[in-house]
């Protein structure tokens, strides 16, 4: 092993990873060709398999008026969420980044707290809050209902509000780092508020907004849970509950779930498009002038501070703190339309993790599912960043851009695709865990690959060099320099992905079969059968978990950062 | 056009102390004010509160006869005081062009399109920027940026234009240029500037007018010769001369003479300043003879110098001369050195200080 050369390009001084443990070239390209190889084939194969379960269908059969009018229904549902979320989680992004107003921190992190929350479980919340007969809020509002939740309205505002948290975590940050001066100048030139808005905030602004809007479509598009919960028993179908329908029907109409399944892929790969095509575009805009970015807030005068406080906190009532305060009190329920006169303790508990039969299988195959996919996928991740760090080039560009799909693609298509795809050899995975860990995976390794690469690139390469001058070979620059500096973000990395395992309920529900069933797939089963307070308390339990999780990824990314 | 800040009080909500505490001042029309003080001395929140970016608790600002802020009220918007405003960080807005830029406050004002492109037009000439026009801010020098600011801050004839550390964000060299430019630019427009800085020797080069602050106080309000020449107290002796600051610990007046003890021993001072409880001798470089160690008080010439023993610690070489810096009993003083001496850095040396060349000022 010769020392490195510090002369070359920064990157390639660095060819971390397996070079002095393996010798020889075609050793190296083949140690790095399996985990790229494995993210690519657990992206594409499913999504292969999917077209060419379309391949046998009948055409006219899928222009018929009810399938037409379930894609109309979709993007109505999908539209109208977004337009809400949009509107509510941009609103709530600028009092927290321009307003003057007391008191209003801890409701930031309220609303953060959403975040975790299962979309299903979420939609369960508003059925005991909202529900017509014995909501509770419905009951607080003397038996009026402030609008119908088994319908397309509730739908929408359910689903609006679930999609806040992530509108507010896109746009905030865009407000932040524009810095109050542009609006100062605006000021100073003559140009009053309304105009400055306008002109200066929203054009600035314009990337994250249609980026949020982007994913906030995509996802509500795709969305499950709230419309299973909420438009189903009212027969409103989107097409994700459609195709749930077809699969769960029998014979399952295998087909036609895969044929429907190809808008959500078409509206995925534009939507993320569209996406990289607008955060590209705002670089050009990236604001400019050395330091001196300030913020400051703008004096507000008391009623203005007075309804803005309102404001963010009945937003954080409705987003949070209601849904999840009502999940948590009636898992400790008898009955959850008698509330308090039943009485209150912590049976439902004893009965889903002492004696429920399924339990233990349940607890088994979350543990195992969770913890397989994380290894797997901060691995992968982790080799990938190594990879592109030293690679960059045409491979790596286009392995990125393949593990991008696992985003774009919408979950439902990509979960009809992994049912195609593990039914059958040679990857027979269905009935055990490797079918979910291998859909699971496939759809969080960008997550992490994201933030691990973006981490790893801001691991200066003066230090990589300092430790290559100094003689160390690559992996033993990577032993001492690298995964010393690197390790919290890998792990918030994994964190992150423990959150959207527990959360998922799509890919749970679809794949799981009687001996293989996630946790949340007995927070569904359970509100099938009607028992409610187990759901709730199933959920809770799950929602903790996430939780915990997701503040662990939190301590880990200050620690890195600091 | 005059601007006159009566008792302003500033306290930022949820801070214990006062930003600006009891400020009067009187900006002169037609001429450039500056601000000058280190960093949270208050100049900068000063500026602020003029913009009308901040409101103030206490006290009236007034733009020639009109009440623009009193307490906890703005009454004046900011978009409506008609002034022009520089930032540090230029704020350019990246999503404009340099023409689009330099337009904006005179689309605001409703001008109409002929009218707007033919003062772009001049503005960019004036500013040497006529190629530069349909450019992205993002593809600009700082220098260019710096100009295209203040270009967008001059062009709709503001009646006063606030200028808050514009040069901090440039090198060196472009930093002598602009503030050339800066100075050009007044002359040209006889507009009335405030200019916030904390570079002495900005302000000296580019103001009728310096105030000096500290924390939230005005120290010092005149022009920059007399700050330089008769700084009011050892805060402004520190903060803007070459002259040393040597504590007093003891002043009594003798036979209409003041008697002053300091580490340095003591000296008689021709001056009727009354006699505060603490104060400091200020003594200015070309005070301080620097003889070699042993040289006799007979051999001086002056009769009346104060005579100590010292050590060179630094010598910082000039083009027209060499200062050092003299330690005496703890005390550093700052000499001027002939350019051609025998001097060199830890060479015991004796001074001659010379009492009529030196000043006691308030402080310590």
């Amino acid at each position: 092993m010769t020392v490195q050369q510090t002369n070359t390009k920064p990157t390639v001084a660095l060819r971390v990873g397996l070079r002095s443990t393996l010798g020889s070239p075609v050793l190296r390209s083949v140690a790095w060709a399996i985990p790229l190889a494995l993210i690519v084939g657990l992206v594409l194969y499913p999504l292969l398999q999917l077209m060419l379960g379309v391949l046998d269908l009948d055409t006219n059969y899928v222009v018929a008026g009810p399938y037409l009018r379930v894609f109309r229904n979709t993007l109505i549902y999908a539209l109208g969420s977004t337009v809400m979320a949009l509107v509510i989680g941009t609103f709530l992004a600028w009092i927290f980044s321009r307003g003057d107003v007391p008191y209003i921190r801890p409701a930031r992190v309220i609303i953060f707290v959403g975040f975790v929350v299962s979309e299903f479980i979420y939609a369960i919340a508003y059925t005991f809050l909202l529900d017509p007969q014995a909501g509770y809020l419905t009951w607080a509002l003397g038996g009026h209902t402030l609008f119908p939740l088994y319908s397309m309205t509730g739908m929408v505002l359910i689903t609006g509000l679930f999609m806040v948290p992530q509108v507010f975590i896109l746009v905030e940050p865009a407000l932040e780092n524009l810095g109050t001066d542009l609006e100062e100048a605006s000021e100073a030139c003559g140009a009053n508020r309304w105009a400055t808005l306008l002109r200066v905030h929203i054009p600035l602004i314009t990337a994250a907004l249609a980026a949020a809007a982007l994913l906030t479509f995509l996802l509500s598009f795709a969305s499950f849970g709230i419309p299973a919960a909420l438009g189903v028993p009212n027969r409103i179908y989107v097409l994700s509950t459609l195709v749930f329908s077809l699969i769960r029907s029998y014979p399952p109409d295998f087909t036609m779930a895969a044929a429907l399944s190809i808008p959500f892929i078409l509206v995925g790969l534009l939507a993320t498009a569209g996406k990289i095509y607008l955060l590209r575009r705002s670089v050009r805009f990236r604001v400019v002038g050395g330091k001196g970015k300030q913020m400051r807030r703008r004096h507000m005068s008391k009623p203005l501070q007075a309804m803005l406080f309102l404001v963010v906190w009945v937003a954080a009532l409705l987003v949070s703190i209601l849904p999840l305060a009502a999940v948590v009190f009636i898992s400790f329920t008898n009955s959850w339309s008698r509330g308090i006169s039943d009485g209150l303790g912590l049976h439902n508990y004893q009965f889903i993790l002492f004696d429920s039969s399924g339990t233990a299988n349940m607890a088994q195959t979350t543990i195992t599912v969770t913890v397989a996919t994380v290894v797997v996928v901060t691995t992968l991740a982790l080799l990938y960043a190594l990879y592109e760090n030293s690679h960059r080039g045409i491979v790596s560009g286009t392995i990125r851009m393949i593990a991008y799909i696992g985003i774009a693609v919408p979950p439902i298509a990509f979960t009809i695709g992994a049912l195609f795809a593990y039914i059958k050899p040679p990857f027979a995975f269905y009935g055990t865990i490797w079918i979910l860990v291998a859909t699971y995976s496939a759809r969080f390794v960008p997550i992490a690959t994201d933030s691990i690469a973006a981490g790893l690139g801001q691991i200066s390469v003066d230090l990589r060099e300092a430790a290559a001058s100094c003689g160390a070979s690559s992996w033993c620059i990577f032993r001492t320099v690298i995964f010393p500096l690197l390790w919290p973000v890998v792990l918030a990395a994994g964190m992150v992905v423990t959150v959207f395992a527990l959360r998922e309920v799509l890919s749970a529900v679809f794949l799981s079969t009687g001996t293989i069933r996630m946790a949340m797939v007995g927070v569904f089963d359970f509100w099938e059968e009607g028992n409610l307070e187990f759901a709730a308390a199933l959920a809770t339990l799950l929602t903790a978990l996430a939780g915990t999780a997701y503040i662990l990824a939190g301590v880990l990314g200050r620690r890195w950062r600091s | 056009m005059e601007i006159y800040l009566t008792d302003v009080v500033k306290q930022y909500p949820g801070s214990p102390t006062c930003a600006i505490e009891g400020l009067t001042l009187t900006i002169e029309g037609g001429k450039v004010t500056t601000l000058l003080g280190p960093s949270g001395c208050g100049k900068t929140t000063t500026l602020r509160c003029i913009a009308g970016f901040e409101g103030i608790n206490g006290g009236t600002l007034r733009f020639g006869e009109t009440v623009v802020s009193d307490a906890g009220r703005i009454i004046v918007e900011p978009s409506k005081r008609n002034f022009g405003m520089v930032f540090q960080s230029y704020a350019l807005w990246p999503h404009m062009t340099v023409m689009q830029n330099i337009a904006y406050g005179l689309r605001a004002r409703n001008w109409d399109k002929a009218r707007i492109a033919g003062r772009v037009d001049k503005m960019l000439k004036m500013l040497e920027l006529s190629h530069l026009g349909k450019r992205y801010p993002g593809e600009l020098s700082g220098g260019q940026q710096q100009r295209v600011a203040l270009g967008r801050a001059l062009a709709y004839d503001p009646s006063v234009l606030l200028l808050d550390e514009p040069l901090a964000n440039l090198d060196a060299r472009l930093r002598d240029q602009m503030r050339e430019e800066i100075r050009a630019l007044y002359e040209q427009t006889g507009v009335t500037m405030v200019y916030v800085t904390h570079d002495q020797s900005e302000a000296a080069f580019l103001s009728d007018n310096v105030v000096v602050m500290n924390a939230g106080k005005i120290q010092q309000n005149s022009p920059p010769a007399e700050l330089f020449d008769h700084p009011a107290n050892s805060f402004v002796a520190r903060f803007v001369s070459r002259s040393s600051v040597v504590p007093a610990s003891e002043v009594r007046r003798i036979d209409g003479r003041l008697r002053v003890k300091t580490a340095l021993g003591e000296c008689d001072l021709c001056s009727d300043i009354p006699v505060d409880a603490e104060s400091s001798l200020l003594v200015s470089p070309s005070a301080i003879d620097v003889l070699p160690r042993g040289t006799s008080a007979a051999a001086v010439t002056n009769k009346a110098a104060l005579i100590t023993d010292g050590e060179i610690v630094r010598i910082e070489q000039g083009d027209i001369a060499a200062i050092c810096m003299v330690k005496v009993n703890d005390v550093h003083l700052k000499a001027h050195l002939p350019l051609e001496s025998r001097f060199s850095r830890r060479m015991p040396v004796t001074l001659a200080i010379d009492p009529a060349k030196c000043q006691l000022i308030p402080g310590c």
